[in-house]
């Protein structure tokens, strides 16, 4: 099973460290977007992608679970942006930029810099099996013990 | 290229942060995923430190300030100035004419250094910003379990059933909190949280308690007044290990839940939960900050939370503790290395004679000076009586952070020498005649002491360019002065503390250098682990007892009046910190809140008719400030919040001390807001 950033919003303290280090490690460009209620946006990656079905030059690809953007095929038409569900694509002057889970990074062995820096666990890189599985024994646990849960 | 270690310069909780270095220059940061604290976690300060490092606006050259302005002057030239003005001042006026500010964003080796300067120049006027954060815990933790620090570690929190947040918002300040506090959540513990605002860090809770502002004590009492009415109270662990039980259970003989609740504004019922969650749980760990200690009745605050944990028997083990977070990367070791005007290194009362002249002896004097010294506010205060006529200050900006900051201004323009060591060329150091610049973090080396009690070594990563290190200035001027015949490495310094301080005998250079995750002080010898969990078998009081001491509450030194009518408490956002002099300027961060604003709940902005987004002018007796309206339910109505990054908010704030820590009652202002700041809407 293969990895993907995964998000926790109940966790998410709306600290913006994933702002800034994504930003930091893609040129001043964060391609996350946190809301101030506490959920950060991020290309989800989809597998039956928006984007990828509306892109006519290519620039989207589909490979190994991934959505790669290849830039210099871009026109910058935004179909893309207006195509993604969650708003996870941005428009950098005349072309489009979104999530590359940190290409650069994996290829030295490195984790992407949004899920390590997240200082709550509200974002990890891992698979989707170990996240329900975890989430699971958390509900579970909730429900057993039956507080009462408020707010977040 | 190599990754080099250190310590993230900004809030006290010791994440370590890795810079990436090629050719000499720093060209990145990793993060560094082995440390037990973090994971490899950063939260967006961490993340934008780089920053400070090649920030255009960095002061390269020592200055003296002249009529036409900025003079810039070579090293020796200054230091020579320096020592100089200094050494006139302390013979024309006696040395207690002389006042001197440490840092808490220097290193260990550093404030040892500064404060033992001071101490040989013959006075104890040698104080630092825990004065302004923390001095309440040093003083009421103390007196109540010997010692002032946290409890247990950080990822302990991990292994509470309950969590009692009292006036601290960690998810902004201390974000990597929030990963301990959410892991005990997800093994099922109870989340309380007290603070007058709906912080991030509420959104965190299964209970959130909206008190009103100032009113901590009443909660506290409130809750152990159910917990001894309802038996729920740990008498073996009271009867073992405390004294002092009876006289606090007839204090809270004619208090009840309902009164707690008359104070607080909070629902009895609420009350009640918190009490049983708290007392009930197998392991309950209370967390407090700035919201508990920056109140005149600071010490006693403190004093509650105490009472409250050790009721509970909630001290000593695994999941339990108190946990007074620390804001500045070194708060905690400025405070170990005596950085406080009435206490040396190792917490030693400039008044104990056996403890004083032990250290004197160790720095080759008969004796050291006993008077304990003028505080922060204090020596602000006697600048402007004339009784002070020349400071010195290491990194800090007392300018925007001191209360009632109208008058460090002209304390500050009153002195007849200021000198100003910093990065930048904040609001302090510009009204300094002398400004010496130095080194950042990444430019020195030398060790930290994180709020856990974690010493860590941070190593140097990158040369500094044109500036020193504070230990190398210090040790160049006293070198000048005749303190000593020569400068110290950071190894030597900290070797020369293993040997003043007890707790840190065991804490080597060496010892620091080989450890990824650093030494938890106290650390009595070399073969030692070091100590994480505190008060396991005997408190650190004489005896090794724990005390109660009942204390009442106090409505806050002023209230809401005609002129007045609005409450104004102030606060951290996590985009900013402390004075802003390293956030203002660093735009990754500074761009999520480029000015100042205020938080004002929407009941209050229709009666004024206030819009989101317009400019108004905020006034308390004390002076005025303008920010930007926020209009949020975050805030209760009544209640007014702003985040105290930005000058002016100070002018607002009051001077009332704690008079036993000397720390101003920021929290509780009376204030008015008014349309139309001088730019119009």
């Amino acid at each position: 099973m293969g990895y993907e950033v995964l998000v926790r919003p109940e966790r998410c303290i709306s600290c913006y460290a994933c702002e800034v280090a994504c930003a930091r490690e893609h040129g001043g460009l964060s391609n996350v977007w946190v809301l101030p209620q506490g959920v950060p946006i991020l290309c989800r990656h989809c597998q039956n992608a928006a984007c990828l079905e509306v892109c006519y030059t290519g620039a989207l690809e589909q490979r190994d679970g991934e959505v790669i953007f290849h830039r210099e095929k871009c026109t910058g038409c935004e179909l893309c942006l207006l195509a993604c569900p969650f708003g996870a694509i941005g428009l950098d002057g005349k072309r489009a930029y979104k999530c590359d889970l940190c290409s650069h990074r994996r290829q030295e062995g490195l984790m992407p810099a949004c899920a390590l820096t997240c200082p709550a666990g509200a974002i990890s890189y891992s698979c989707v099996a170990d996240f329900s599985h975890r989430k699971r024994g958390i509900a579970g646990l909730s429900w057993a013990m039956g507080y009462e849960r408020r707010g977040k | 290229m190599k990754v080099v270690p250190t310590i993230c310069p900004y809030c006290g909780a010791g994440c370590p942060l890795g810079i990436k270095v090629s050719n000499g220059e720093a060209i990145g940061i990793e993060y560094i995923t082995d440390h037990p604290l973090t994971k490899g976690a950063l939260c967006p300060k961490g993340n934008a430190a780089l920053e400070i490092l090649y920030h255009p606006n960095r002061i390269r050259s020592p200055m003296v300030r002249e009529r036409g302005g900025w003079r810039e002057i070579g090293w020796d030239e200054a230091l020579e100035l320096l020592a100089r003005r200094l050494m006139e001042v302390k013979e024309k006026h006696g040395p207690d004419a002389l006042g001197f500010l440490s840092s808490a964003k220097a290193t260990n080796e550093e404030n040892y250094l500064f404060q033992k300067m001071a101490r040989l120049l013959g006075t104890n006027n040698v104080d630092h910003c825990a004065r302004l954060c923390h001095s309440p815990s040093v003083v009421g933790l103390r007196k109540a379990l010997g010692s002032g620090t946290m409890t247990n570690p950080i990822p302990d929190l991990a292994n509470s059933r309950c969590i009692f947040i009292l006036g601290s918002n960690f998810a902004e300040n201390h974000p990597i909190v929030s990963r301990w506090v959410l892991e005990a959540k997800d093994r099922g513990a109870f989340v309380i949280v007290a603070d007058p605002r709906y912080t991030p860090t509420a959104q965190l809770a299964n209970l959130y308690l909206p008190l009103r502002p100032g009113t901590n004590i009443a909660l506290l009492n409130g809750m152990m007044a159910v917990i001894l009415r309802e038996g729920l109270a740990d008498f073996q662990f009271i009867a073992q290990r405390t004294k002092g039980f009876e006289a606090l259970r007839a204090s809270l003989s004619d208090f009840s839940v309902e009164k707690a609740s008359e104070i607080t504004g909070l629902n009895p019922a609420d009350i009640v939960t918190a009490a049983r969650a708290y007392a009930r749980s197998e392991a309950s760990a209370i967390i407090y900050c700035m919201g508990v200690t920056q109140h005149a009745t600071g010490t006693d605050n403190v004093l509650a939370c105490a009472n409250l944990a050790l009721m509970c028997g909630q001290v000593g083990r695994p999941g339990t503790g108190l946990f007074p977070l620390r804001g500045q990367n070194n708060v905690q070791g400025a405070s170990d290395m005596g950085a406080l005007a009435d206490l040396l290194p190792g917490y030693v009362p400039t008044t104990d004679d056996g403890g004083r002249r032990r250290l004197a002896s160790l720095w080759g004097r008969e004796d050291l000076p006993p008077k304990p010294g003028l505080t922060v506010v204090e020596m602000m205060e006697a600048a402007i009586e004339g009784k002070i006529k020349a400071m010195y200050i290491m990194g800090e900006n007392p300018a925007v952070s001191d209360p009632k900051a109208g008058d460090t201004l002209k304390a500050l323009e009153k002195l007849e020498f200021l000198a100003v060591q910093d990065l930048f060329l904040t609001e302090t150091a510009q009204l300094a005649h002398l400004v010496l610049p130095v080194a950042c973090w990444a430019e020195k080396s030398g060790s930290y002491t994180s709020t856990e009690r974690r010493v860590q070594w941070s190593e140097k990563a990158v040369e500094p360019q044109g500036v020193l290190s504070d230990l190398e200035i210090i040790g160049l001027l006293g070198k000048k002065i005749g303190l000593w015949d020569k400068t110290f490495s950071p190894e030597e310094v900290l070797r020369e503390i293993g040997l003043a301080i007890p707790a840190y005998r065991g804490i080597t250079p060496e010892r620091l250098k080989a450890s990824t995750e650093g030494i938890f002080w106290p650390c009595p010898d070399q073969s030692h682990p070091g100590t994480p969990i505190l008060h396991r078998d005997r408190f650190l009081t004489p005896d090794g007892k724990a005390n109660f001491y009942p204390v009442s509450h106090q409505p806050p030194k002023e209230e809401p009046s005609l002129n007045f009518p609005l409450i104004m408490t102030t606060g951290r956002m996590v985009a900013h910190y402390n004075s802003g002099a390293l956030s203002r300027n660093i735009l990754p961060l500074s761009r999520y809140a480029p000015s100042l604003w205020v938080e004002i709940n929407p009941q209050d902005a229709e009666e004024m008719g206030l819009v989101e987004g317009e400019r108004v002018r905020i006034s308390s007796p004390r002076g005025e400030v303008e920010a930007m309206v926020r209009i949020s339910e975050k805030v209760i109505p009544g209640l007014i919040f702003l985040p105290f990054h930005f000058p002016g908010v100070n002018f607002l704030t009051l001077k009332e001390l704690d008079p036993e820590a000397r720390i101003p009652a920021y929290k509780v202002s009376a204030c008015r807001v008014e349309k139309g700041g001088s730019h119009g809407v």
